[in-house]
């Protein structure tokens, strides 16, 4: 950083102006482009590459238009997860792992966050492979996949649970949201099961507690009872585990990897910790400045981490048994979301680079089977899958 | 930074002796403000840190660590017991001298987003104190905060900016700087690394390695992410509830935890790597509530190991290796069993009521 850093940041009138009008002008056009998808099934529906996974992001871009300009938080990722398996998704704050799983319930703050392009294959789950095209999916139909085909277990559960609402209240409602024909006493029933499913044994007296009157790990249970009220084919888990302690913790990550079984569903797995991942996921998704650098199976990345971002995590984390005098650290730091560079976002901080770091963002490149990363030192070595598509705003 | 290096020399081995310290907070009735009851937040708590040296306080949220960390910097009063800094007792002062005494102990705290006041620029934050403190002359002033930037690895022009312009870990070099400034010898670090990325906490753990290298601070740790404590304390002691149960130097605790809790606590620790397969010892249940701890040993409600005798006696704070200090009832020395057998038996024939509520 320097006294240069400092000037480029400030924005002058004009073109602060000038930004305001150009935000308005491109997401008053993308807002009328989703309300015209809508209106046709046809565009909206779409097919599974592959029927055995229950989401298939392609390219996804999300944007937000903001006063200072264009944040791409999301910027052409791709990646799958598969029926009954465990996806975790790595990464530090800000490299756009939550907005991706916001872009896939549709709970980006519109009008300023958009989606603007790529593809979100959500599966139907009617074994021929028809899927839902998320990005283009109307609101009407996207109120009937929340919380009961795909659920969200939030980081912190006790603004993830209204204060004012009795617990049994809440769990209820999903439910009575997705089976209006049910009974309240069928409605109370399930829920009782839930609470009973999540490890709670006091389950009549919890029904009818206030949220307040829980400690963490429990809370975290009850938002995870609500999650599953539906059998939702998908869970995705935001930092479930980041508020609570280490005991508490293990506890939840157990409880789950078991309801996950007894379900059949798949969860998406977000998180900043590696140990967490390591015990849980069965595959990895490790993202940087808004793209995925690199994944695979949890062994490949864990055994044979091949991309310097993933490398370098690894060795900054301090692990329990094994002892170093120091702890590596990255250099440098994430490049600024609004002027992206125009090659590898992680050049500047890799000890790694060569020449040809300096040119085109990396493509994807197949290591293994399984093991995908997006890095130069690999190319040659593997096939070459694709450049990550990134969208092109002025021309919106 | 040098003039303090002089007195450092002279007073004994260990820098920090907490001894007994307890610290309850009362809770007051709606009407008439009686106390009715008090939260245990710090329950007897003993510990020594040797100068130079850095000891790890690990324990679930609400255990009392954070409580520990600010009664010892006096920066709350204690109920009783003692801390000595350098063999001065710090309760016993009064409050001239207290802050003669303060440039030589300071905290590092959890949230560096709060912690630091968003009207100040960043050479006022951390010269504030100097200033007050008459640390240097008023002519070296703004050299000496040019150098405290430059060893937190801050550099200079960042002086003019203020706090809202930097990141997490930026901040929390300036909360380190703003500690350092006053040449401490004795930084309680109450969760510094906590609210930061991982990168960027491995960033802070090696900068507040160097300075003790390069300064001889003395710190108190205070985490609940066991491998960074691991990686940086040559001491650990483990807190349940408002009490110690188990204290030893790092390599000693890690390779062989005796008492139950700091066993199912360090078998919690999620490890990198998928093949390791290691036996989890699953907690049921949460900390009960510090207001009502279970009588007896406070870990018996949800403890594997538990014995009748557990539910009704205190366990003793006892040596059981060198250097390895435990309050198990499973490690009594004879004489403790017999004593606490007796304890048992007089708390039956009165028919004390055991057990305590449970949080849900």
């Amino acid at each position: 950083m320097s006294h240069e850093n400092k000037k480029s940041s400030y924005i002058s009138g004009k073109e602060s102006r000038r930004i305001t009008r150009f935000n308005r002008r491109v997401t008053k056009k993308l807002e009328k482009a989703r309300t015209d998808a809508a209106k046709d099934e046809a565009l909206y529906t779409t097919r599974m590459k592959n029927p055995d996974n229950v989401v298939e992001f392609d390219n996804v871009c999300t944007y937000f238009f903001t006063d200072v300009g264009v944040v791409k938080a999301v910027d052409g990722v791709s990646y799958e997860v598969p029926v009954g398996k465990t996806v975790g998704i790595v990464g530090e704050s800000g490299c756009g792992k939550s907005v991706t799983s916001l872009s896939l319930m549709q709970l980006l703050q519109r009008p300023s966050g958009q989606t603007v392009g790529g593809e979100i294959r959500f599966n139907l789950g009617e074994g021929d492979g028809r899927a839902y095209n998320i990005v283009n999916t109307p609101n009407a139909i996207m109120e009937k996949i929340r919380g009961n085909r795909i659920s969200m277990i939030f980081q912190e559960p006790m603004t993830a649970l209204n204060p004012v609402f009795r617990i049994g209240q809440q769990v209820d409602e999903v439910t009575q949201l997705h089976f209006p024909d049910m009974t309240q006493e069928a409605v109370k029933a399930r829920t009782l099961e839930m609470l009973e499913l999540v490890g709670i044994a006091n389950k009549e007296g919890v029904y009818n507690m206030y949220p307040h009157e829980l400690s963490g790990g429990m809370r975290q249970r009850i938002c995870i009872a609500i999650a599953l009220a539906c059998r939702p084919s998908l869970i995705i888990a935001d930092e479930p585990t980041t508020a609570l302690d280490v005991t508490i913790q293990a506890q939840i990550l157990d409880l789950l990897g078991s309801l996950k079984d007894k379900l059949n569903s798949s969860i998406m797995l977000i998180t900043h910790d590696l140990g967490v991942v390591a015990g849980m996921a069965d595959y990895v998704v490790v993202m940087y400045a808004g793209r995925v650098v690199e994944k695979g199976t949890t062994e490949d990345i864990f055994h044979h981490p091949a991309h310097p971002y993933t490398i370098g995590l690894m060795r900054s984390k301090p692990v329990v048994g094994k002892k170093v005098d120091e702890l590596y650290n990255i250099p440098g730091s994430v490049p600024n979301p609004v002027e992206m560079p125009n090659y590898c976002y992680f050049r500047d901080r890799c000890e790694m680079r060569c020449d040809q770091c300096s040119g085109q963002y990396p493509p994807e490149i197949r290591i293994s089977d399984t093991h995908v990363v997006s890095c130069y030192r690999f190319m040659g070595e593997g096939e070459v899958l694709g450049y990550p598509k990134s969208v092109d705003v002025e021309a919106l | 930074m040098t003039e303090t290096n002089v007195n450092r020399a002279t007073a004994g081995e260990y820098l920090l002796e907490v001894n007994n310290l307890v610290k309850w907070f009362p809770i007051k009735s709606s009407v008439f403000k009686r106390t009715v009851g008090n939260v245990k937040a710090v329950d007897g708590v003993s510990f020594k840190i040797k100068r130079g040296q850095t000891m790890g306080l690990v324990g679930e949220s609400g255990c009392g660590k954070s409580t520990c960390g600010r009664t010892i910097l006096r920066l709350q009063e204690k109920t009783s017991g003692q801390v000595l800094l350098g063999g001065q007792d710090i309760f016993a002062l009064d409050k001239a001298a207290l802050r003669q005494l303060r440039p030589r102990m300071q905290i590092v705290f959890q949230d560096p987003y709060s912690s630091l006041s968003p009207r100040l620029p960043v050479g006022e934050i951390i010269g504030e104190a100097v200033r007050e403190h008459h640390i240097v002359e008023p002519s070296e002033f703004n050299d000496y905060i040019t150098r405290v930037m430059e060893v937190c690895g801050l550099p200079e022009y960042y002086k003019d900016r203020y706090p809202h312009e930097f990141s997490g870990g930026q901040r929390q070099r300036i909360c380190i700087a703003r500690a350092l400034a006053l040449s401490p010898e004795f930084i309680v670090c109450d969760e510094p690394v906590s609210a930061l990325d991982v990168s960027i906490q491995a960033q802070i753990i090696n900068l507040l390695k160097k300075l003790q290298a390069d300064f001889g601070l003395t710190y108190l740790f205070i985490s609940h992410d066991l491998s960074v404590v691991e990686h940086i304390s040559d001491a650990v002691g483990v807190m349940y509830l408002g009490s110690m149960v188990e204290y030893a130097p790092t390599d000693k605790i890690y390779a062989n935890p005796l008492n139950p809790y700091t066993q199912a606590l360090f078998s919690a620790i999620p490890i990198p790597d998928p093949d390791a397969r290691i036996n989890r010892i699953i907690l049921k249940g949460s900390i009960p509530s510090p207001a009502n701890p279970p009588s007896g040993c406070k870990f018996h409600t949800r403890c594997a190991h538990c014995m009748e005798v557990c539910k009704y006696a205190v366990p003793e704070w006892l040596e059981v290796e060198p250097e390895h200090f435990c309050a198990c009832h499973l490690y009594d020395t004879p004489e403790a069993k017999a004593k606490a057998e007796a304890t048992m038996a007089q708390m039956k024939r009165d028919n004390v009521a055991v057990g305590g509520k449970e949080v849900l």
